[in-house]
């Protein structure tokens, strides 16, 4: 049986895709600014490539290719754009059309926690602690273990040790569940945690390469994850 | 790209298509597939899985070969099994015979001669995706006593680009992240753990995955040569 369930942030409960498509509008703003003339077209295009390339970190690399392999020109651009984005993010508003939570996000976790502990690990920095207490997502969760703040990031399979560790749990004892077979199913199941793949935009083009890839379960929509659990015998 | 003066005291390497080239002994495995996967019913020819490869390669999939059978198989999870298996069973016995291992595994031009002076003058170490028993290879190239500390990721079930792997060589020999450089092929096997965990990355532009292109900087080595003799060039700095 499960005792607790480890949760991705962006692409898992809500739908990611708004967010970047803003911040690389952002970003391509101030590059242009920069003397590196680039459109958010253009990201969209090169995301495809770095996804089947099970690149870690879109963003990163988009800056990082459009700022002339630039460095530090990337840092200060996505510093920059981070801290717009999340100016964008303070308004409730742009909050629900920027992050729309997936539907049913509510309902699922609130019957999940009858069942077992809850976590999240996710590539997010601590900025996303008020965000997730604003959308009522706070409360379901005893760990949240963020890369930033402990300096491990996906896909090292020691960001999610983190958050067993803080949760004092057993990698057999849990679920991962996640958007990216590169990011989330390869480290859980690196660890021998089970794992559930979201396949859901843009992510879902990514395929297993090898066994360890290889989702314990696929689930296409996040309300279908209380059935597909208990049909598996995952959860009672 | 280089930014590189000087190299630190540990240098951890990668083997095949670091030390030694694998390719002859790759092209032998992936015969030995095309009669197996025959043998399941499954038609397929070395130049198609040559051309696999290479999308493989460009993929970042941690594995070669694994992912060639995986998707041949159509993801069968049993044949999957069976024919690594059978694959391993009839490779095995080969590499182990010394002549024939040297033969399909030829060191890299100069590895020996470079491998004795840095051994003179820094602590080695090999980070390797490797059976635990391939510590045996490396004596048949007559290279094992210079390698103060190995870590096979068979001998760990730990496997890069996992840097836990490179956390438990590092534990070893009692060195900071900050004073290792990891030397390999590979942007995302052995670069990119190397960049994660703050240690120096040198590449080497060998083999087959000489093709891959950095996704973003984490995959920037801090310097890049065509051969090990230029690390001595890089030492010296």
């Amino acid at each position: 049986m499960t005792k607790c369930i480890l949760f991705d942030l962006g692409g898992t409960l809500w739908d990611d895709w708004p967010a970047e498509l803003e911040y690389w509008r952002i970003c391509a703003g101030l590059l242009t600014g920069a003397g590196h003339p680039c459109t958010v077209q253009q990201f969209i295009s090169e995301s495809t490539a770095l996804i089947d390339r099970y690149c870690p970190s879109l963003s990163r690399a988009l800056v990082w290719r459009f700022a002339g392999y630039d460095d530090e020109l990337a840092a200060r651009i996505r510093k920059e754009a981070s801290s717009m984005i999340w100016e964008l993010l303070d308004d409730n508003e742009q909050l629900a059309k920027l992050y729309p939570l997936w539907p049913g996000v509510h309902g699922v976790l609130n019957e999940l926690r009858e069942t077992c502990r809850l976590g999240v690990v996710s590539m997010h920095g601590s900025r996303v602690r008020p965000v997730l207490q604003r959308m009522g997502l706070a409360e379901y969760f005893e760990a949240v273990s963020l890369c930033d703040e402990a300096g491990l990031y996906k896909p090292d399979p020691r960001i999610i040790q983190h958050a067993l560790d803080a949760m004092e749990l057993e990698a057999a004892d849990c679920i991962m569940v996640g958007d990216r077979i590169d990011n989330d199913i390869w480290p859980a199941n690196c660890l021998g945690l089970r794992s559930v793949w979201l396949q859901a935009h843009p992510y879902d083009r990514q395929l297993p390469r090898y066994e360890l890839d290889r989702p314990g379960l696929v689930i296409k929509s996040l309300d279908s994850l209380p059935p597909a659990l208990r049909a598996m015998g995952w959860i009672a | 790209m280089d930014r590189l003066s000087a190299l630190p005291s540990t240098l951890c390497f990668d083997l095949g298509s670091t030390i030694w080239d694998d390719r002859p002994a790759l092209e032998l495995q992936w015969g030995f597939l095309v009669e197996i996967l025959a043998s399941y019913g499954i038609d397929t020819s070395l130049e198609q899985i040559r051309e696999m490869a290479n999308e493989v390669i460009r993929s970042f999939a941690p594995t070669l070969t694994r992912v060639i059978v995986w998707q041949m198989t159509g993801r069968d999870e049993g044949k999957y099994r069976s024919i690594i298996r059978e694959m391993v069973e009839r490779m095995l016995p080969i590499l182990d015979d010394p002549d024939q291992f040297r033969r399909l595994n030829p060191l890299l031009p100069g590895a020996h001669e470079t491998l004795a002076e840095l051994a003179g003058r820094h602590r080695l170490a090999v980070i390797s995706n490797n059976f635990a028993s391939a510590d045996r290879w490396m004596e048949y190239h007559g290279i094992y006593d210079y390698f103060e500390h190995i870590s096979m990721s068979g001998a760990h079930r730990l496997h890069k680009p996992d840097p836990r792997l490179f956390i438990v060589t590092l534990e070893a020999l009692g060195v900071e992240a900050a004073d290792a450089a990891m030397i390999g092929d590979r942007l995302d096997n052995d670069i990119w753990p190397a960049n994660r965990l703050g240690m120096t990355t040198v590449r080497i532009l060998q083999g087959h995955y000489a093709v891959q292109q950095s996704r973003y900087h984490v995959d920037e080595p801090d310097a890049c040569i065509d051969s090990l003799p230029e690390l001595l060039q890089l030492g010296r700095r």
